[in-house]
């Protein structure tokens, strides 16, 4: 089997940042987001324009689950839904903001030779 | 506004704004000139490397000080320096410094620290602009190489006190052999097609003494080293530079500071029955060529950051019938725009093991290699390799990996060939394959055990109908994270300079008395036949050398 998560061996704390935080935490964005979208889809009394936010939310990852929980959700509060996106995009984006700062910069020309 | 249309806008400012801080962070939307091709020049303590460098009209070369010294770069026409492009006479370690060269021409240089401003003596080396002809300081002219021997030999010391005066002194075709005994230099060689031979591979050792830069660089076409060992050098073992047919016979080079047996732009040669241990970089390395014909064959590359290394190293490139354990990464195959002529490619693996890759803190290794470490086969940014028949495991993360690379471009690794392996004993997976645009490349009949992402070799099998599921993003994010660390310094490495000495080695047959061969012509000489190398195991092949 796979080690665990797909981590590289040894598991560091940096091996951790970035296949957990940057790699498996969008995907649970995202299913998180099109769960609670297509439940509110579901709930809501008007058929209005279901099959499209319905295929926004699944076709458009995290984007489609987060502009209809922002902008089109019914059934939910709003409270609740600009803290789901908002919140989950802080833990997503500092993280990755923070990775990119750790990696990104010049390392030496040869650093993958 | 309503507070809703507000919380939108903030929302999306937040993640613009957040985007922008990654990006800005991550060093993306920088403005550069784009030379039209560049080749990079490490610093060591105290020479260049590789010292002769060609590059095309409006391309460029960068420095990096990979030494523990301060050191730079002057033209000697004084044209140029590495002062006035970095703003600081001194590079520390680790500093780079970038110089594009417009016009055609020859420009030798030096380190004002370390040389003499006349760029005759000390660490100097020239860059070469264009399709100019170049005769190295030092050499008889422009001499031809010969296709036959002339059966004089120069012995030294019998007739000559050094290996430096035994070469400056050969004609082509002729054989300078040297006798038993511990050589304290550092030789280059410009005639062509002489061929440098040791009566003892275990008892000829030219030992650097951890000061001197190379055992033996070659810049001249057709020359064969053979049957000797360069230890304790700062850069390299041996060394084939800019030049067309080289061989080196069984070689034995161990604790040198970058490379075991390196050649770059050189092209139609030959390293076989040759080891290699305690190398930072790799054992045994072969950069920019294409097409290279160039071959390895029964080498074993050990205790090292990688057993072999091809940088931009393309067409007609193979490595078969070898052998590269415990080293920090087995075999890599890379792409950089560091090196001219990108992406590598077509490069051939058949027949190999490739066994406990960055398992042990034995191998040597440096900064860059740890990126790497652990993985058996990686194919990083490089395009139609084929991979057959080796024998990959205990590789501590992948056995075989596929991912791209970003260096000033972006390289996808595709068009891989991976068939027919025996992987096994990975402890993340045995075949892997990530990044954006990993695609076109076909896994079938290896036997393995486990693959990221699943399916890889199920819905990517060669010859047939390929499903979307080529990769996925958590083999880079690996690389990421190694990277990040390495960056923040928590990484450790053994130095190369305390590695164990290698077992004897097996001599050349007939000793002093062997056939002597110019290396002329050698790939078309070959007659590889790549379909009788069958999948090696460990029993089957020599054992190892013990350290």
């Amino acid at each position: 089997m796979p080690s665990l998560f797909s981590l590289a061996i040894p598991i560091t704390a940096f091996q951790i940042w970035f296949v957990v935080y940057l790699y498996l935490l969008p995907f649970l964005l995202y299913a998180t987001w099109a769960s609670l979208a297509i439940m509110d889809l579901g709930e809501r009394a008007d058929d209005t324009g279901r099959v499209r936010w319905g295929a926004l939310v699944i076709l458009v990852p995290l984007v489609g689950g987060a502009w209809y929980l922002l902008t089109a959700a019914k059934t939910l509060k709003r409270s609740s839904r600009f803290a789901i996106v908002i919140s989950g995009l802080f833990v997503w984006l500092l993280p990755l903001a923070i990775g990119l700062w750790l990696a990104g910069g010049p390392l030496g020309p040869k650093a993958l030779s | 506004m309503s507070q809703s249309a507000r919380l939108v806008g903030c929302s999306a400012k937040f993640v613009m704004c957040s985007l922008w801080l990654a990006l800005a962070l991550g060093g993306c939307g920088k403005s550069e000139v784009k030379p039209t091709g560049t080749v990079l020049v490490s610093m060591a303590d105290n020479s260049y490397s590789p010292a002769i460098v060609h590059v095309p009209v409006g391309g460029s070369v960068v420095f990096i000080n990979a030494g523990r010294n301060d050191h730079n770069a002057f033209a000697v026409d004084k044209s140029w320096s590495s002062e006035k492009a970095f703003g600081n006479i001194k590079m520390r370690p680790d500093d780079m410094s970038e110089i594009v060269f417009p016009k055609e021409g020859i420009y030798p240089f030096y380190c004002s620290f370390h040389a003499t401003p006349d760029g005759k003596a000390g660490m100097v080396g020239v860059v070469i602009v264009g399709n100019v002809e170049y005769t190295p300081p030092g050499s008889r002219g422009i001499l031809a190489a010969v296709e036959s021997a002339t059966g004089v030999t120069r012995r030294v010391p019998q007739d000559y006190p050094t290996i430096q005066n035994g070469v400056d002194a050969a004609n082509p075709g002729d054989l300078v052999l040297i006798d038993k005994g511990e050589y304290t230099e550092s030789v280059f060689v410009t005639t062509p097609s002489i061929t440098l031979r040791g009566v003892d591979r275990n008892a000829v050792v030219l030992d650097g003494k951890f000061e001197l830069g190379t055992g033996i660089m070659v810049g001249g076409n057709g020359v064969a080293i053979e049957n000797m060992t360069a230890r304790n050098y700062t850069l390299n073992g041996f060394y084939w530079t800019a030049v067309r047919g080289f061989r080196g016979s069984y070689l034995t080079a161990y604790n040198n500071g970058d490379y075991g047996i390196y050649a770059f732009g050189s092209t139609d040669g030959l390293f076989e029955h040759s080891y290699a241990s305690g190398s930072p970089d790799s054992a045994f390395y072969v950069g920019q060529c294409a097409p290279c014909r160039v071959v390895l064959n029964d080498v074993i590359g050990e205790y090292s950051g990688l057993g072999y290394s091809g940088t931009n190293s393309s067409g007609d490139m193979y490595i078969v019938n070898s052998r590269f354990t415990h080293n920090r990464s087995g075999i890599s195959t890379s792409t950089f725009d560091i090196e001219l002529s990108p992406p590598g490619r077509d490069t051939t693996i058949i027949g190999n093991v490739i066994s406990d890759s960055g398992l042990d803190d034995e191998a040597a290794g440096f900064y860059a290699t740890e990126t790497l470490a652990g993985n058996g086969i990686a194919l990083v940014g490089t395009h139609n390799n084929h991979v057959e028949r080796n024998y990959v495991v205990r590789s501590r993360n992948n056995g075989i990996v596929v991912v791209p690379i970003l260096d000033r471009h972006y390289w996808p690794s595709t068009g891989h060939v991976i068939r027919n392996n025996t992987v096994l004993g990975s402890g993340r997976a045995d075949l892997a394959a990530g990044g954006f645009g990993t695609i076109g490349n076909c896994f079938s009949a290896n036997v393995y055990r486990s693959s990221l992402p699943w399916g890889l070799e199920a819905l990517n099998g060669c010859g047939k109908l390929r499903l979307p599921v080529a990769s996925d993003l958590s083999s880079d994010m690996t690389f990421f994270g190694a990277i990040a660390q390495i960056r923040a310094g928590r990484f450790t490495v053994s130095d190369y300079r305390t590695r164990p000495t290698p077992l004897a080695q097996v001599n050349i047959p007939g000793g002093a008395d062997a056939r002597v061969i110019p290396a002329v012509h050698v790939f078309a000489d070959l007659k590889l036949d790549l379909d009788a190398i069958k999948t090696p195991h460990e029993a089957s092949q020599k054992p190892l050398a013990k350290l």
